[in-house]
């Protein structure tokens, strides 16, 4: 039986080292198309941050950056002008390895539960 | 060939929706697309619906819409809960003939609104609207 083995830490690396241009790159895209209307001192930051892949965080930086997004939906227009779809945050899962070094997606409850005892 | 096809607008079968579905609950609340700019603590509490784009389109049977609800409340228990019930509403939306399903997209995020003191929350959700075929 042929055997297809996953090299998971390249694929590792792709998502966090090849990928960090190109994230950059449209997060600055999303970051200038961001129209904070009337709040002119409102400035929009671009965040780099790396989990296990390159990301990057659009944000205003300014008090009333929230109802700028509630009001106008300042964000999400600039995200969908470029064919992205805000939703909400991840899929809950993390990242866990086994004692035996084995990778998996779990649950935050289960992998402290498997985690229980070990340092 | 492919036929000549529209999708309805996105804001209005929401507002149209919401209008009817809200009453029926026994909320008295105002639906639109507009921003109340002039809201006071006094004005009666306030639904806004705003198509934010179009990020996926399968001319001519689907185009989903992000459609953001922000609620204007007086306080923000009451905003969130109002946000809550028209997330509600929207995602069990039973469909139409403009409306194919809507889901979830983001939960409610409270905020305040500087400019008029009102409690705002908001919720966010894909509409996937049915084209229609023009004669």
């Amino acid at each position: 039986m042929d055997v297809i083995n996953l090299d998971y830490g390249a694929i590792g690396q792709i998502l966090k080292n090849d990928m960090r241009g190109p994230i950059d790159e449209l997060a600055a895209k999303v970051a200038a198309r961001v129209d904070v209307g009337s709040v002119t001192d409102a400035e929009v930051t671009v965040t780099a941050a790396t989990t296990d892949r390159a990301k990057a965080y659009v944000t205003i930086a300014h008090p009333a950056g929230l109802a700028i997004q509630a009001k106008y939906g300042a964000l999400t227009k600039a995200a969908a002008s470029l064919g992205l779809e805000v939703h909400g945050g991840g899929d809950g899962l993390v990242d866990y390895v086994s004692k035996s070094g084995r990778r998996s997606r779990i649950t935050a409850a289960q992998a402290a539960n498997y985690s229980r005892g070990r340092t | 060939m492919k036929p000549l096809a529209v999708t309805p607008d996105a804001e209005r079968v929401v507002v149209d929706y919401l209008i009817a579905a809200l009453a029926a609950r026994a909320q008295d609340v105002t639906v639109g697309v507009n921003v109340p700019s002039a809201w006071t603590q006094g004005t009666k509490a306030h639904v806004q619906v705003g198509l934010d784009g179009t990020p996926v389109v399968q001319y001519p049977i689907l185009a989903s819409a992000s459609v953001r609800v922000t609620c204007w409340h007086a306080t923000t228990t009451a905003a969130k809960a109002l946000a809550a019930l028209c997330e509600g509403l929207l995602c069990s939306h039973p469909g139409s003939a403009q409306i194919g399903s809507v889901r979830s997209l983001t939960g409610v995020l409270p905020t305040r609104d500087p400019d008029t003191g009102a409690q705002l929350a908001s919720v966010s959700v894909r509409v996937n609207l049915r084209y229609a075929v023009l004669a």
